[in-house]
């Protein structure tokens, strides 16, 4: 089995659907991952270490019982620190809100952890996700794990640089004015600015309430599509959430149909990156980066 | 590449990219201020640099102007989806300016560069008639003329140099101690600084050109900022002035 932080989330669930791999397992690789590697990007502001494992550990229990929730169930994933979390601090990377630990979770963070996601921790990001960082913020500026010498873009900054890293498997992000877009492209990750109303923000910090969107970062466009399939819905608790039938809703971003889709109609196009420039898996990004 | 693997590729010209941004901005900004309002006022320190400055600006735009860029990302938006309409993908330029190494050591933010504009890879006819109709278009929206004020802006700051804010309410007093008459709104503010004589005698404050550059608000919005030393202006401001809002 190859180095299980070079999985994606697809391959991961497949894996654990059949046995061959357990939540707890997983977790603790990237545990360890984070320990050893996360100090020369800085990118996490809080690990969960005992929550994570004994979610894994939850996770491993339901799909050793036959309980099997979803392609994401035993995933480790992170959040931007803009996320509420039960009983975990949320910072929004901000001398304003240092000690906040709010009592629920994010409407986002629900639906990940009833999808059964094992969330690692908090990941960095630029004061409020205002999209402007200085050294003057309460945590370390979170570095670009291909060239720690260059900005990892932003807001989602932790976010890309993690999941460039293998740091977790994907993680959450939000965009408001690029905030998605310029960090997974920066990083070289795949990320997805959901149309304005398809992800609740109950629970996050705002900064535009017109245009604030959260969506997911990963390593692939699959793994995003799995994340938002979770993720989308209607919210009653967000004015902006869009009265849309969840099932409708969330059919075109089913990552395999979609694939299905494109097989079946024999068309399609692959992009590859100029010759000049290797394709950079996930295990290149480790040794270049840290 | 794209069209060695088959893909039929035509070019597509998108709205002007500084026209998003610019709109974004209006619209971030005034949202955000109204977010972190009490914070900014109370507890400023508590941000960093550059996020207060940027939720500071907040308070400075009024809501006409909030409105009207509500109404111009309408308008964006439905040029977007026109532009669109047709293909199954379409990739833009959206890439900022070269200087992407990180300065996290500097006291100025890591993002400030500038957006690339798609625009520059169309042909120059089409582009300079695409922006002449997009600024009649900015103008017809009653949106600050962010083009020309950060021209005119630029170009006063770079004669004059940065000065501090205290250096523009010195200013302002000996301004309003020649014309004691003068009420303190925001309006004859702006007649007495923006007008050619008083922006002659005036410093250019680095508040007031970050101001200038990224909205085009004039600097008559200056002495009114949160946090701005009010005691040189408070004797003749009168009471029902809008030098009070907070």
């Amino acid at each position: 089995m190859p180095d299980l932080t070079t999985l994606g989330i697809a391959e991961a669930g497949r894996l654990m659907a059949r046995g061959e791999l357990t939540a707890t397992a997983l977790t603790e690789t990237f545990l360890k991952r984070i320990k050893a590697v996360d100090h020369k990007i800085a990118s996490y502001i809080t690990v969960t270490e005992e929550l994570a494992l004994s979610a894994a550990r939850q996770a491993d229990m339901e799909m050793k019982g036959g309980l099997r929730r979803g392609p994401m169930h035993g995933i480790p994933v992170a959040l931007k620190d803009i996320y509420e979390t039960a009983g975990i601090k949320t910072t929004g990377h901000s001398h304003l809100r240092a000690g906040y630990v709010p009592a629920i979770d994010a409407e986002t963070v629900r639906r990940l952890k009833d999808a059964g996601a094992v969330i690692l921790g908090k990941l960095g990001t630029h004061e409020f996700a205002n999209g402007a960082m200085t050294p003057d913020q309460p945590f370390p500026a979170v570095l670009n794990p291909w060239n720690t010498k260059h900005q990892p873009g932003g807001s989602s900054s932790g976010s890309g640089a993690a999941v460039a890293a293998a740091l977790c498997m994907g993680a959450m992000g939000s965009d408001t004015g690029g905030s998605i877009r310029n960090p997974a492209g920066f990083c070289g990750t795949a990320g997805i600015k959901p149309t304005y109303g398809l992800v609740s923000r109950c629970g996050i910090f705002p900064l535009a309430f017109s245009l604030d969107t959260a969506g997911p970062m990963a390593w692939t466009v699959e793994d995003c599509a799995l994340m938002l399939d979770v993720l989308a819905g209607h919210d009653p608790n967000d004015q902006a959430s869009a009265k849309t039938r969840r099932s409708t809703m969330a059919q075109p971003h089913n990552a395999r149909s979609r694939a299905c889709a494109l097989r079946s109609r024999g068309t399609g196009m692959r992009a590859r990156m100029p010759a000049s420039r290797p394709t950079p898996s996930r295990a290149s990004t480790r040794q270049c980066a840290c | 590449m794209l069209k060695d693997l088959g893909a039929v590729v035509d070019e597509v010209v998108f709205p002007d990219l500084w026209d998003y941004h610019i709109c974004g901005r209006v619209i971030i900004t005034t949202e955000v201020h109204a977010i972190h309002r009490q914070e900014v006022i109370e507890t400023p320190e508590k941000f960093g640099y550059t996020t207060r400055r940027r939720f500071q600006l907040g308070a400075f735009i009024t809501a006409e102007q909030y409105i009207s860029a509500l109404r111009f990302r309408r308008q964006l938006h439905q040029d977007m989806k026109a532009a669109m309409r047709g293909y199954d993908l379409v990739m833009t330029a959206n890439q900022w300016d070269r200087r992407t190494p990180s300065r996290s050591r500097s006291r100025s933010s890591t993002s400030s560069t500038s957006p690339r504009s798609p625009c520059r890879s169309t042909s120059p006819p089409a582009r300079a008639d695409r922006v002449l109709r997009l600024r009649q278009r900015w103008l017809s929206a009653r949106l600050p003329a962010c083009r020309s004020r950060l021209r005119r802006g630029e170009r006063l700051c770079r004669r004059r140099g940065l000065r501090t804010r205290h250096d523009l309410a010195f200013a302002a007093a000996q301004t309003l101690i020649r014309r004691p008459s003068m009420k303190l709104t925001r309006r004859s503010l702006g007649r007495s600084f923006v007008g050619t004589s008083a922006l002659a005698a005036l410093p250019m404050p680095a508040f007031a050109q970050e101001k200038v550059v990224r909205f085009g608000i004039s600097m008559a919005d200056v002495p009114l900022t949160t946090g701005q030393p009010t005691a040189a202006l408070a004797p003749t401001s009168s009471p029902g002035s809008r030098s009070t809002i907070r």
